[in-house]
């Protein structure tokens, strides 16, 4: 029932998604362009602009809403997320290392695969400082030290930049964007996050048995060390293959999971699927926020979700000032 | 029928010998209190017989080498419940019993109708059924007690390890948790149970493991193990005098108010 109201919310946004843009295209009429009919301006229209970027919103929506909703689960905090951990900027750090190097104009995967691959090694670094420890602030403090890492490891980049135009690019590149993305974009984010959802989606009863501590998660089954592996891989291939396509979008990954999480019983399994759909839904509408609000140059949609985002964590930090248990 | 065999165990634990030589076999449907001064080892014991901790020796889980069983099918041979009773989330009473049958449930498939009504007996059993929809995080000590050990007793292992199931209950709830694994006893299962009250344990036990410095300093019925000198020896504590050496077979001193 629940998901298939997120469901259906996830394709009207989708569907007023394909309707914003400068050319004046109906819902009906962009719904024929998808069918192959309608005219040849309108078809040309959706799919070589509109769908893709829309697809990539969702897809990057819900990859970013399932990894946070897994790490998470993992380390029992509702504080984490691949923004707020390091993951994704040391995503991003492999994508500038990679533009820096002009390896993308050699071949077009090596973006996601430095992506990847340097994400991974700060979820591994973060399980490895902070995984046997589930502490608030043991975590935040390494996800910070890892964040601020590839923070400065950027801003060399930037520094060293061979021309002001070049340090211009990777700048805006970093502020995370949806704009002008083509069908190449999406093929070669998808089969990456794909793996990523299975993954995540496959170990979600470890994550359930998590929530009786790691001890009796051993005794109920659950081999902990491959599913932190497992785990580990798949947010990395997400967000990774995520920020290679569209820079760093923050705190979707924190602010979806825990609205979501009271509507499923705060059950870290039942969780994964519906903050998935709704991460999906979430980028999506703020995609078309950037495009509706009509600003000189178009507002990019890492800075929309980083103010949406901010005010929420601080939110999150009160309450648990209050004693509620937003972490236990 | 022998469901658990422990033989010439030995744990280290960062260098230090933490149990040394425990050689010990537990029946079918035997309620064994693990007792002993703090430092003993008991704590030890039952995380290494769950399979959580390195060991020497060998143990045996219904004939099964310990070492050589899967993770799922050690699960489905034992059921832990580890001290305190602490839950990450606040998930419903419900939702979280139903983690003691995740050891039959593949990464794939959801609880079957089977399942629910196992999870719904253990629920009912422990006396919860009014609370099922409930957050565990506004449950009473004693409530949460009894959902901890509502997860433990829906996997139906055939062996339960409780580690001080009673911590921090009134006498209330302590009698009625010890009476629910009794139950779960008689009904086949053998436990083995970490308890401090030396009193509980001689009302509740079919036989107590007596652990001093990481060795078995005594293994019987409550009667023999229980003698006042042994304890003055382990615990450094004796008997007041009114009571003399029958201690022991003062018996049972108190129970739930209702109960015949």
């Amino acid at each position: 029932m629940q998901l298939s109201l997120l469901g259906l919310v996830c394709l009207l946004t989708a569907l007023i998604s394909l309707t914003i843009g400068p050319a004046d295209l109906s819902a009906l009429s962009v719904l024929k362009a998808i069918a192959g009919t309608g005219t040849d301006i309108g078809r040309t229209i959706v799919w070589e602009i509109r769908l893709p970027r829309t697809l990539l919103a969702m897809m990057i929506g819900a990859t970013l809403a399932l990894s946070g909703a897994a790490l998470q689960g993992f380390v029992r905090n509702p504080l984490a997320s691949p923004s707020l951990l390091g993951t994704s900027n040391f995503a991003a750090l492999g994508a500038v290392i990679a533009i820096y190097f002009g390896t993308s104009n050699i071949f077009s995967l090596a973006i996601p695969a430095a992506a990847i691959s340097l994400s991974l090694l700060s979820v591994l670094a973060l399980m490895v400082i902070a995984g046997r420890d589930s502490r608030i602030l043991t975590l935040i403090l390494t996800g910070l030290a890892l964040s601020s890492l590839a923070s400065a490891l950027t801003a060399l980049a930037l520094n060293l930049a061979p021309n002001p135009f070049a340090a211009v690019e990777i700048a805006f590149w970093l502020l995370g964007s949806l704009s002008d993305r083509s069908f190449a974009h999406v093929t070669l984010a998808a089969p990456f996050m794909i793996i990523c959802w299975f993954i995540l989606l496959y170990d979600r009863n470890a994550l359930r048995a998590l929530a009786l501590g790691e001890d009796t998660a051993r005794t109920l089954g659950i081999a902990l060390d491959r599913v932190r592996l497992r785990l580990a891989l798949a947010v990395a291939l997400g967000v990774g293959a995520a920020v290679a396509v569209s820079g760093v979008i923050a705190f979707v990954g924190l602010v979806i999971p825990h609205v979501m999480r009271p509507l499923v019983g705060y059950d870290p399994g039942k969780l994964l699927l519906p903050s998935a759909l709704a991460g999906a839904a979430f980028l999506t509408a703020a995609d078309c926020g950037v495009r509706i609000l009509s600003t000189t140059s178009e507002l990019k949609l890492g800075v929309l979700t980083a103010i949406i985002g901010v005010p929420f964590f601080l939110a999150l930090v009160f309450r648990e000032r209050r004693g509620k248990p937003a972490v236990i | 029928m022998t469901i658990l065999e422990i033989e010439n165990l030995s744990v280290m634990l960062g260098g230090t010998p933490i149990l040394t030589d425990i050689t010990a076999t537990i029946a079918e449907g035997e309620f064994v209190a693990l007792i002993g001064p703090n430092g003993a080892g008991k704590t030890t014991l039952l995380r290494t017989i769950a399979g959580l901790l390195p060991f020497h020796g060998e143990i045996e889980i219904a004939g099964q080498p310990l070492g050589k069983l899967a993770p799922a099918a050690r699960a489905r041979l034992l059921a832990y419940l580890p001290q305190g009773h602490r839950v990450h989330w606040p998930m419903t009473v419900e939702d979280i019993v139903a983690l003691g049958r995740l050891p039959y449930q593949s990464a794939l498939q959801k609880p079957g109708a089977e399942d629910r009504i196992i999870v719904s007996a253990a629920i009912a059993s422990t006396e919860l059924s009014a609370f099922s929809n409930r957050s565990f995080d506004t449950l009473s000590g004693g409530e949460q007690a009894r959902v901890m050990l509502a997860r433990a007793l829906a996997g139906r292992a055939p062996l339960l390890l409780a580690d001080e199931p009673t911590i921090s209950l009134d006498p209330y709830h302590q009698l009625h948790v010890l009476e629910l694994i009794c139950d779960h006893a008689k009904h086949g299962h053998s436990v083995i149970a970490v308890l401090h009250d030396l009193q509980l344990a001689n009302q509740f036990a079919d036989r107590i493991i007596l652990l001093d410095r990481g060795q078995i300093a005594a293994d019987g019925p409550p009667k023999t193990v229980l003698t006042a000198e042994r304890i003055e020896a382990i615990y450094r504590i004796k008997p007041m005098a009114q009571n003399g050496q029958d201690f022991v077979r003062l018996g049972p001193v108190w129970q739930r108010s209702g109960m015949s």
